[in-house]
């Protein structure tokens, strides 16, 4: 049976503007068990970056955690104090973004930047040190890594880059390493090959993984779960395959047919209409505007995740009877 | 490109300018509407037709502009800068005891400036909107918008006057001054033994170098504080956060480098503020230094004093220039490549 | 020219105008900027007396009814005289930083876009100019040019002028590359066309955050120039002067120095302030705020 790893309820995250406060999260659920890799899937905007971030307290000063739960090994993240959380982040989460190049220190060599990292973390010796980065690099197919290490980072290719930012993540040995992004940035063929990297981790560690993407295509190939997100909530959780094969939600139904994974392959819809103002949301279903199945209960109020099947949350208040099944 | 062609590159350049600054030098005395032998002469010199005839040819007045060029080119790098029409005596000489004094003072304001302006741009950086941002962001800006020629007097009225700490000179009329070595009272001050001296050095040369720095110390302080925001925002400060380090090391090991590029960056600009500023400072103050020489020289006419000082000023800063952005490639190896 | 309401430009220049609006400091400012502009401009009609005009029997009088502001060493009206000194300190600088700009844009412009050698040249010649630094080049030439307002006005534009074609070229050489001027350049517009109708409107907010900044700037060297003697001349009242010939006088009468310095750090911290906002209302990140409203 796994345990879970991390588990997020009801979260809600503010940002203070100079027009007005950005709803950037608006009740997300999620979980991770160990060994897991779970995608967060949305558009542009709709509050995933954001959710990851906050898992770790990495947010901007100007946003607030108003409410919600993040446990992670069974601790309270929003409760810790700073030198906990210190402690958490250097030896057990890891973070990879969307930029490798601005991930980086420009005024460091990278030799410097992950032996750093395994010192902080894993409490070795410089020399120790030099030679476990050498294994790192190498580890991730980067060729003659001791030259790669006395180089700075605008030294390298795009590709190498974000390499070098995965080993950073990883020098640590984590048990959740959370991905925003991390093929946006590159070519397909680069992008196939991070995709492989991750997924030739997995197997071989029990790292488990949170893959924020707005690419369902990425999701479908590497994860095991999935979560869906809109307007800062999340709408529909549950395995890949159930996701894929049962999409209950709307939004997820569009999604899937607009990724042209799902359904009849002959023409591309579009969902139509446009997210919700964030600064100005409505009381009830924030997809309210551009939801096919209307009812009273949608605008009056929102829909919280209910388990609709078997480990497959959604929330809407319209799911029909023969979406639903027996537990 | 290598480090060391940029090297190259850049002293080329370097004294190709100072090259340039000479020769518009070299335009300004031949546009000056008097004329130098008359200057030289006086109303009686001019009455004999062949002192006037010898100066002219001394000073190859009567040749092709070409030719008073290169002379010109060839005096300046043997250190022949003209005679004073004031003093009579060679300007060289007159610079070679003023020179320490405006470089002493530059040198000083300079490192007053950056010591308290690097550290309060930072603190203002960290924390921000806090009393302490808001106290040295209206210190800034009030600095930099008074001149500082005006900032000096009161200072001078507020500290001497009022308060009867170290007047004008560069040192106390009791004291005689330390045996020149290197010109600069401090360290030959120190150098001799004495430190009575020195402590009075040090007190006479506050004051000016404050003036001198104020308004460098508000720009650099803004330029800090803004560089240093500006880096806090960047994910390479969020992946040292993931690696759990301290706050305090995140900002000094991580932020500092980057954010300390914006203000190295002008550091050239702002010591040649400070060698231009003296021309103010030292007036105020009574510093015996180029500035005031140029003052004096301007209300004695004293034309080749005036376009020779000048001249050293540039140069001064030309090299200094150079050696900043020498500097630079030190500091940020993005520069390195080109 | 047809002004379109819903045109970018149009929409930028009333972004721009909300945020200056929004600010109070800003506001304040341009008031204060208005208010010495209007005294500069009506000091002649408004000061009680001529500037110039020495009272020998009423030396050093405190403020009192005659004299809002006392008399000087000379027994001259310190109001007026402070008065007539904003019309050199707020008139002149407009001068300047307009010649500078007058200038300095079309070569910088000009500069930017041939590129090659007309470019190396001309920012030669801009480096050996700046090689003089702060003000000592001005006072040279406006000691050569012959002392006076017009004097220190003339060199303080000649040595300025690099700045802002400096910042101009920097605009065009990052335009120059864009897609749009590939566009006209198909379409067979001229250079000169493109440089003109394309280009500068894009160099507009740069220059004109910087002339802001360079008013302040200017005043307070103008005001160096004259007190050490090239700019303005003695009996005529320029701050500068003003605050040169209470220097001697200090001990007992302090405020014949002090008053203009204030006056002038209250003038520069107006422009600083209008110049500062100006400059976070261009900054893309805060504009990405404001224009999703």
């Amino acid at each position: 049976m796994n345990s879970t790893l991390l588990s997020v309820e009801d979260l809600h995250v503010e940002f203070r503007t100079y027009l007005g406060t950005v709803h950037a999260v608006n009740g997300a659920y999620l979980t991770v068990n160990a060994g897991e890799c779970v995608g967060l899937v949305g558009e542009t905007g709709c509050g995933k970056s954001t959710l990851g971030f906050s898992i770790v307290r990495l947010l901007d000063e100007a946003a607030r955690i108003v409410e919600g739960k993040i446990i992670f090994k069974g601790e309270p993240i929003l409760e810790k104090k700073d030198e906990e959380l210190r402690e958490i982040r250097r030896k057990d989460i890891s973070l990879i973004f969307q930029d490798p190049t601005a991930a980086l220190n420009p005024v460091y060599t990278i030799g410097d930047q992950i032996v750093e990292a395994l010192i902080l973390s894993r409490e070795m010796t410089k020399s120790d040190a030099v030679e476990e980065a050498a294994g790192i690099l190498a580890s991730l197919g980067i060729p003659d890594p001791r030259k790669v290490m006395l180089q700075y980072p605008h030294e390298l290719s795009g590709g190498m880059r974000q390499r070098v930012m995965i080993a950073v993540a990883l020098s640590k040995k984590p048990s959740l390493l959370i991905a925003d992004e991390p093929t946006s940035n590159l070519d397909v063929t680069v992008q196939a090959q991070i995709l492989e990297l991750l997924s030739d981790l997995r197997k071989n560690t029990n790292m488990s993984v949170l893959l924020i993407t707005h690419d369902m295509g990425v999701v479908a190939q590497v994860c095991d779960k999935v979560g869906v997100m809109y307007a800062g909530q999340v709408i529909e959780f549950g395995t890949v395959r159930e996701i894929f094969k049962n999409p209950l939600h709307p939004y997820t139904r569009g999604l899937l047919k607009v990724a042209n994974l799902v359904g009849e392959k002959s023409r591309l819809e579009p969902i139509s209409g446009a997210i919700p103002d964030l600064k100005d949301l409505p009381e009830g279903c924030l997809f309210y505007s551009r939801c096919p199945k209307l009812t009273p209960l949608c605008q009056e109020k929102r829909p919280t995740m209910l388990e609709a099947r078997q480990d497959h949350y959604v929330a809407c208040w319209n799911l029909d009877g023969d979406d639903r099944s027996m537990r | 490109m290598k480090l060391s062609y940029y090297i190259m590159r850049r002293i080329f350049f370097g004294f190709l300018v100072i090259f340039g600054v000479l020769t518009l030098t070299f335009l300004i005395t031949k546009v000056i509407p008097q004329d130098p032998v008359a200057v030289w002469l006086g109303i009686e010199g001019m009455r004999d037709p062949n002192l006037v005839k010898q100066v002219t040819e001394q000073w190859k007045l009567d040749r092709p502009i070409w030719e008073q060029y290169f002379y010109y080119v060839g005096n300046v790098l043997r250190g022949e800068l003209g005679r004073s029409s004031w003093s009579r005596g060679p300007v060289i000489e007159d610079l070679a005891a003023r020179f320490p004094a405006t470089v002493e003072l530059s040198i000083f304001a300079f490192l007053i400036a950056m010591c308290v302006a690097i550290p309060t741009g930072i603190l203002s950086a960290v924390y921000r909107d806090k009393p302490v941002d808001h106290a040295s962001r209206i210190i800034s800006v009030v600095g930099i918008s008074g001149p500082p020629f005006w900032w000096g007097i009161i200072f001078l009225y507020i500290f001497y006057f009022q308060l009867g700490f170290a007047g004008s000179g560069r040192i106390s009329e009791s004291m005689t001054p330390p045996m020149q070595v290197t010109g600069f009272y401090l360290i030959d001050s120190l150098l001799e033994g004495r430190l009575d001296t020195f402590v009075d050095s040090l007190k006479h040369i506050f004051l000016p170098a404050l003036t001198l720095g104020v308004g460098a110390t508000g720009f650099t302080s803004r330029l800090t504080r803004s560089a240093m925001l500006e880096v806090l925002r960047k994910d390479y400060i969020k992946t040292a956060r993931m690696k759990g380090l301290r706050e305090r090391v995140i900002i000094y090991r991580h932020a500092l480098r980057n954010a300390l590029i914006a203000p190295i960056t002008y550091m050239g600009l702002l010591f040649g503020g400070m060698l231009g500023g003296s021309v103010l400072v030292e007036t105020v103050f009574t510093w015996r230094g180029m500035g005031q020489y140029i003052v004096t020289a301007i209300f004695a006419a004293d034309y080749p004093a005036l376009l020779a000082t000048t001249l050293v000023i540039a140069i001064i800063y030309s090299v200094s220039n150079l050696l900043v952005d020498l500097l630079y490639t030190v500091i940020d190896p993005r520069v390195r490549v080109g | 020219m047809k002004i379109d309401r819903e045109s970018p430009r149009m929409r930028e220049l009333l972004l721009t105008l909300y945020v200056i609006r929004k600010s109070k400091i800003a506001v304040a400012s341009l008031v204060i900027l208005a208010f010495f502009f209007a005294i500069a401009v009506l000091s002649p009609w408004i000061s009680p007396f001529d500037p110039t005009e020495t009272h020998t029997s009423e030396l050093f009088q405190p403020p009192n009814s005659k004299y809002l502001l006392g008399t000087d060493h000379l027994g001259r009206d310190n109001l007026s005289r402070i008065l007539c000194g904003a019309r050199y300190s707020m008139l002149a600088s407009l001068l300047v930083v307009f010649v500078t700009v007058i200038v300095g844009m079309p070569i910088g412009a000009v500069s930017g876009y041939l590129g090659g050698k007309v470019d190396e040249a001309l920012m030669r010649i801009t480096d050996i100019i700046l090689s003089f630094p702060g003000i000592t080049l001005a006072l040279l030439l406006a000691y050569i040019l012959g002392r006076g307002i017009y004097s220190a006005a003339l060199a303080l534009s000649l040595v300025g002028w690099t700045s802002m074609a400096r910042i101009v070229r920097g605009v065009v050489l990052s335009e120059k590359g864009k897609d749009y001027v590939l566009a006209a350049k198909i379409i067979g517009k001229s250079n000169f066309q493109i440089l003109f109708n394309e280009i500068m409107p894009n160099c507009i907010y740069p220059v004109i955050i910087q002339a802001v900044m360079m008013m302040g700037t200017v005043i307070i060297s103008l005001a160096g120039l004259s007190f050490i003697g090239v700019g303005v001349q003695p009996p005529e009242p320029d701050w500068g002067v003003i605050i040169s010939e209470g220097r001697q006088y200090i001990l007992e009468y302090p405020w014949l120095s002090i008053l203009p310095g204030l006056l002038m750090i209250t003038v520069v911290l107006a422009y600083n302030m209008v110049g500062d906002r100006l400059r976070d209302a261009l900054d893309p990140r805060l504009r990405g705020e404001l224009a999703a409203a």
